[in-house]
Parts: structure tokens; C-alpha cells; sequence
């Protein structure tokens, strides 16, 4: 059991270990301060920032609809949403690119307002957006699902309209779960690369003057086909961006839990 | 305070019916309780009546105005939950201020509207804590104080002591039954707790599945039970027969059940050969061991088949010889100054005037 339990670790803990191993602290200095890099970096913290906050705008409702009311279809609705989770970005960067291509209806439409969303860093929000709301809108689900309803029988009683009583004792009590599931998002969106890749042009940027749509997990693989360093430096960032939101997400979510 | 009208009120969850044609009339100021057993629909009336659910059909009144239309928030009215329903992340005083911010009152008139709930339900020391550290019985006052800020006119009271130690049940019956008659709030109390209906109730409405099988006094709920449904709820042992003879001054007649005759009141407009339920309380059936010196008209012998000890009492359940059974309550001292055990042959005896008729339907 031990031993089995100790490959297992060993097997994750290597690989990730080894990436780190392959730079020096001086080596990756030099890299993150590559206008290329840096570039990424800003367009990651950017787009992911956008597409979560896009999340708590249409996940949270949403999931408050799930949490509380029951309707036909319901169990349709929520397959749907949890569908970007389990289906590989490169079907759902193909379903984008089909739908938001200027020769597509809602594309044409799109680029006649002049908001060409393909090929730009818009299309990265949509991308991130598509992939990653299934996880704001489950955890804020649960998380409201976890507040007695009689709570909200009670507010409404005592005289507090549907969005008062929201604002005052449903999402106060459930917030732990919704900025748990906002994190998730956001980590879930900076790391989101197939569909990235297929609906943004993947031009390099300069950091500062030119905005690219390189993201970090984009740049990985572009950089990687000509200098690993500049690779393994955006590794070394998304690493240290996963754990440290891992630990957080699970922190938020034990205080709820008290 | 308003009357509360309901009629023919229907709801169904998913096509299964939870209330069915449900009428009930609650008078000015009264306390209304509906027993009934869990999951009769008691508390899904409680939510419609507040508002907080839709009916499929039928009206609410509240005096002579239907409400169906007026959201929850509007309606005016307490409700106070089994669970409590307090707000874990708020104090007792943020619980209790809730209803008095929620309609925008300053903070001068909500710290003495508070102040006085709170001193009215004796819980001024706990208004800095919060809901977890407090005791279920202070949680319940607290809720009620919560009810009551807002000057409800109508409260909604949903098993709310079921949650709690039977000490503390019996203190907070009586001290919200003397708010309640202070306040004058017309209140709907719903329960499953048979002592705590007698002992709180102006009038007691037996809810069976769906709709409400009988309303009236206390007394008249659990003595004078108008169907099966409702005897067989309280208590009372139930017996099918008919009517054999009437009795030439009116004032008693005889049933067969089952081939026992026994002596019962005469009720109004039965006739010879009409099929009738009766139904004898467990407490005026009396056991003996001789049947010579009991002076009451229904006498029958029997065996005993079943005891049950209670405190301070005991519920003997008899097997009489045309083999019905029959339940008497008695106390401990008849239990042990007879020596009744069970197989025990002995007599039951019980006063015409215990025996209560009603016509089947």
C-alpha cells in the first residue's frame, strides 16, 4: 500500500520537480524579463481575469437558478454545463472557430459592429470563458445549495424583497464557496491552451508596447520549438500559480466547511 | 389583526397533491393549531400562507382581501421554523434588527424596537452572540423575537418546538401562548404534539392527508371526534356497528359491533339500522376484576393482551370475547392493586355517556 502510494507521488512530484531542475534562478530571471514572456504574462492575467469575472457575472445567477428551482429540462441544462469540462478544448476552440469565423453568421455580425472577436485576445476570454465557467458555476452551486432555504423563507418574511435577502443572507453565506469556484476559474482559465490556440492568431507580443495573444500556455509550446528556456520560465510561472491557487481554493473551501 | 380566510386551496409538487380543497377559517386574534401527522401538508400551507410557495389553485383572504397576489415581503407576517432558521453569520441583536433593516428603519428606532423584543422574550444578554453558541431553546426566542419585530399581524408557527428538550417545550408553550394572547397576533401554530395542541389551541384543526378532517375546540377534537380519521388521531378506540334500537326517551340507543351491544348516547338524526362508527377514550374505559358493583350500562369481559407502562400511567390493550380490542388508560396504582398482567381475564366498563356516535359516510 505504502509503496504503490509512494510511486504514485513520485510519478506526479518527478515531472513537475524536473522542470524547475532544468533552469538556473539566474537563467530564469533573464527569461521572465523577456519581452515575449512578459508579454504573455500580461495577456494571461489579463484574459483569465476578465473571462472569471465574466463567470461570477452569468455563473452566479445561474447557479443560484440550480441551486433553488426546479423546471423541466433542468437535468439538460445542467449536462450542458458541465460538458466544457469533459470535452477535450480542441472540440470546443473548433466549435468557436466555427461559430465566430467572419464568414459565420454570428461572426459577420461580430465584425460588421467592428468587434472581431477571432484572432484576437477577445477570442482568449471566449476561449477561457467556454472552458472554465462550468467550475464557477458548480462550486457557487453547491455552495448555495448548502444555505438552508428556510433561511431565505425566513428574510423574505421579515420583509426583504428576492434580491435583498440575496444580497444579505444567501451569498454572504455562500461566498467562501463562490470565491472558491471564482479561483478555480481563474486557474482553470490561465492554464487553458488547446482552445486558446486555435481561435487566437498566436502572435508574440512585446512587452510593453505591443499587446500579442500569446498566453503562458501558448507561449510554452510556440517557445518550445525554438528555445526551451523561454518555455520552461512560463512553466515555472503557471506552476507556482497552480499550487498556490490550489491551496487557496482548498483553504476557502474548509472555512465554509466550519 | 385580520381574520385568515383559506379557500379551496390546492398545491401539488410534481403531480403528487399536497392540499386538496383545503378550507379553514382562523377568527381575530386566535390561536389556530392544525395537528396532524408529519407530512400531511401542514407545512406547505404554512408556506403558502406566507407566501413563500404558489397555490395551483383557490384564494387566501386576510380579513375580507384576497393576498394571493401580495409577495411575501408585503404580506406582513411572522413565520418561526422548527430548524430555527436563524442567520448563522449575523448576532441575535443583527438577527432580530433583520426585519426593521430590510424596510429601511433608522438606526435609533431599531435599536429600541430591537431592545424591547428582546426584553420581552427575556434574551437582552445574548444579543452580542451568535446563533451557534446559544442554547435551542434560546435560538427559538430569538426567532420569535425576530417574528415579532416586524408587528406582524398574522404569525406563522411551524413545529417550533420540536427541536427542543420536553422541559424547555413546556416553558416556551406557555410563555409564547401568553405573547401571542398579549399581542393579540391571529396565529397559526401547526404540530404533531397532542398535548401541546390541547394545552395551547383556542381551536384545534385535525389536518389529515391533504385536507383538514375537523375543527373545533380542544375539547371537542378529542372528545367528541366527528370521523375515524380523527378518533383514530387522537386516540380513541374505534368500533363499526349499527344502530339496533332507539331508546323511547331519547336519551340513549343501542349498537351492535360485531356482535357486542353496546349502550351509547342518543346523537341526533340516527335512525335503527344506520351504520355508525363509536369511538370510547382510552381514559373512560375502566377495568375491573368483579362485574357486580360498577352502576355503568356497558360491561364486557375480556382478556388482557398487551400493557404498555407510561409515566404515571398505563394503556392496557383488551381482547374482548367477540374478539374487537379495546385500549383503557389507567394509572400505576390500578395497574399494580389489580395485579394485571397480560392473559389477565377481567371486565371492562364504560359509561353510556363515553360512547360517541357518528354516522358513517
Amino acid at each position: 500500500m505504502l509503496t504503490l502510494s509512494g510511486l504514485f507521488i513520485l510519478f506526479l512530484a518527478l515531472p513537475l520537480f524536473n522542470i524547475v531542475l532544468n533552469t538556473t534562478l539566474s537563467e530564469f530571471w533573464r527569461q521572465i524579463q523577456d519581452p515575449v514572456v512578459l508579454d504573455a504574462v500580461r495577456v494571461s492575467f489579463i484574459t483569465s481575469t476578465v473571462a472569471s469575472i465574466f463567470g461570477l457575472i452569468f455563473g452566479v445567477p445561474l447557479a443560484y437558478v440550480l441551486a433553488r428551482k426546479n423546471f423541466p429540462g433542468k437535468i439538460f441544462i445542467d449536462t450542458l454545463i458541465d460538458l466544457p469540462m469533459v470535452l477535450p478544448p480542441s472540440v470546443a476552440g473548433l466549435a468557436l472557430w466555427l461559430i465566430l469565423g467572419p464568414r459565420t453568421l454570428v461572426g459577420s455580425w461580430l465584425g460588421a459592429q467592428g468587434f472581431q472577436v477571432l484572432f484576437t485576445w477577445r477570442a482568449i476570454i471566449v476561449a477561457q470563458f467556454f472552458v472554465a465557467s462550468p467550475f464557477i458555476v458548480r462550486s457557487a452551486r453547491a455552495a448555495i445549495e448548502s444555505v438552508d432555504v428556510n433561511l431565505e423563507k425566513a428574510a423574505r418574511s421579515l420583509g426583504a424583497g428576492r434580491f435583498y435577502a440575496l444580497r444579505t443572507v444567501v451569498l454572504p453565506m455562500a461566498s467562501g464557496g463562490i470565491v472558491a469556484g471564482w479561483i478555480m476559474m481563474w486557474a482553470r482559465a490561465i492554464g487553458e491552451f488547446g482552445a486558446t490556440l486555435m481561435v487566437s492568431s498566436n502572435v508574440p507580443g512585446m512587452f510593453p508596447q505591443v499587446l500579442g495573444t500569446y498566453t503562458l500556455p501558448t507561449a510554452i509550446y510556440l517557445l518550445f520549438l525554438w528555445t526551451i528556456s523561454g518555455a520552461v520560465a512560463c512553466a515555472i510561472i503557471l506552476l507556482i500559480i497552480a499550487f498556490l491557487f490550489s491551496i487557496l481554493s482548498k483553504r476557502l473551501l474548509i472555512k465554509r466547511r466550519k | 389583526m385580520p381574520s385568515i380566510h383559506v379557500d379551496k386551496l390546492t398545491k401539488a409538487y410534481n403531480g403528487n397533491t399536497v392540499l386538496k380543497d383545503l378550507n379553514l377559517n382562523v377568527k381575530s386574534r386566535e390561536l389556530m393549531v392544525i395537528l396532524g401527522p408529519t407530512g400531511c401538508g401542514k407545512s406547505t400551507l404554512l408556506n403558502v400562507i406566507a407566501g413563500l410557495e404558489r397555490q395551483d389553485s383557490g384564494n387566501i383572504f386576510f380579513d375580507n382581501e384576497i393576498i394571493n397576489d401580495i409577495p411575501p415581503e408585503k404580506r406582513n407576517v411572522g413565520l418561526v421554523f422548527q430548524n430555527f432558521a436563524l442567520f448563522p453569520h449575523m448576532t441575535v441583536f443583527e438577527n432580530v434588527a433583520y426585519g426593521l433593516k430590510a424596510r429601511g428603519k433608522s438606526k435609533s428606532e431599531v435599536g429600541q424596537v430591537v431592545g424591547e423584543k428582546l426584553s420581552l422574550l427575556e434574551i437582552k444578554h445574548l444579543q452580542g452572540k451568535y446563533p451557534g453558541e446559544i442554547s435551542g431553546g434560546e435560538q427559538q426566542r430569538v426567532a420569535l423575537a425576530r417574528a415579532l419585530v416586524i408587528e406582524p399581524e398574522v404569525l406563522l408557527l411551524d413545529e417550533p418546538f420540536s427541536n427542543l428538550d420536553a422541559r424547555i417545550r413546556e416553558q416556551l408553550r406557555i410563555e409564547i401562548r401568553e405573547v401571542q394572547k398579549k399581542l393579540g397576533i391571529t396565529t397559526i401554530h401547526v404540530t404533531h404534539d397532542h398535548t401541546e395542541a390541547y394545552v395551547m389551541a383556542d381551536r384545534i384543526a385535525v389536518m389529515g392527508d391533504n385536507r383538514i378532517e375537523q375543527v373545533g375546540l380542544p375539547d371537542e377534537i378529542f372528545y367528541r371526534p366527528e370521523s375515524e380519521y380523527v378518533a383514530k388521531f387522537v386516540g380513541a378506540n374505534v368500533f363499526k356497528g349499527a344502530v339496533v334500537s332507539l331508546d323511547s326517551k331519547g336519551e340513549v340507543m343501542k349498537v351492535n359491533s360485531n356482535g357486542l351491544i353496546l349502550t351509547a348516547l342518543l346523537q341526533e338524526g340516527l335512525r335503527v339500522g344506520d351504520p355508525i362508527n363509536i369511538f370510547i377514550r382510552p381514559e373512560n374505559v375502566f377495568v375491573i376484576l368483579e362485574p357486580s358493583h360498577m352502576s355503568v350500562r356497558n360491561i364486557f369481559k375480556g382478556s388482557i393482551s398487551s400493557i404498555v407502562e407510561m409515566r404515571g400511567s398505563a394503556k392496557i390493550t383488551i381482547t374482548l370475547e367477540n374478539s374487537s380490542e379495546i385500549t383503557a388508560e389507567v394509572t400505576k396504582e390500578a395497574l399494580s392493586e389489580l395485579s394485571l398482567k397480560i392473559g389477565k381475564s377481567i371486565y371492562v366498563a364504560f359509561k353510556a355517556t363515553a360512547v360517541r356516535a357518528a354516522k358513517t359516510s
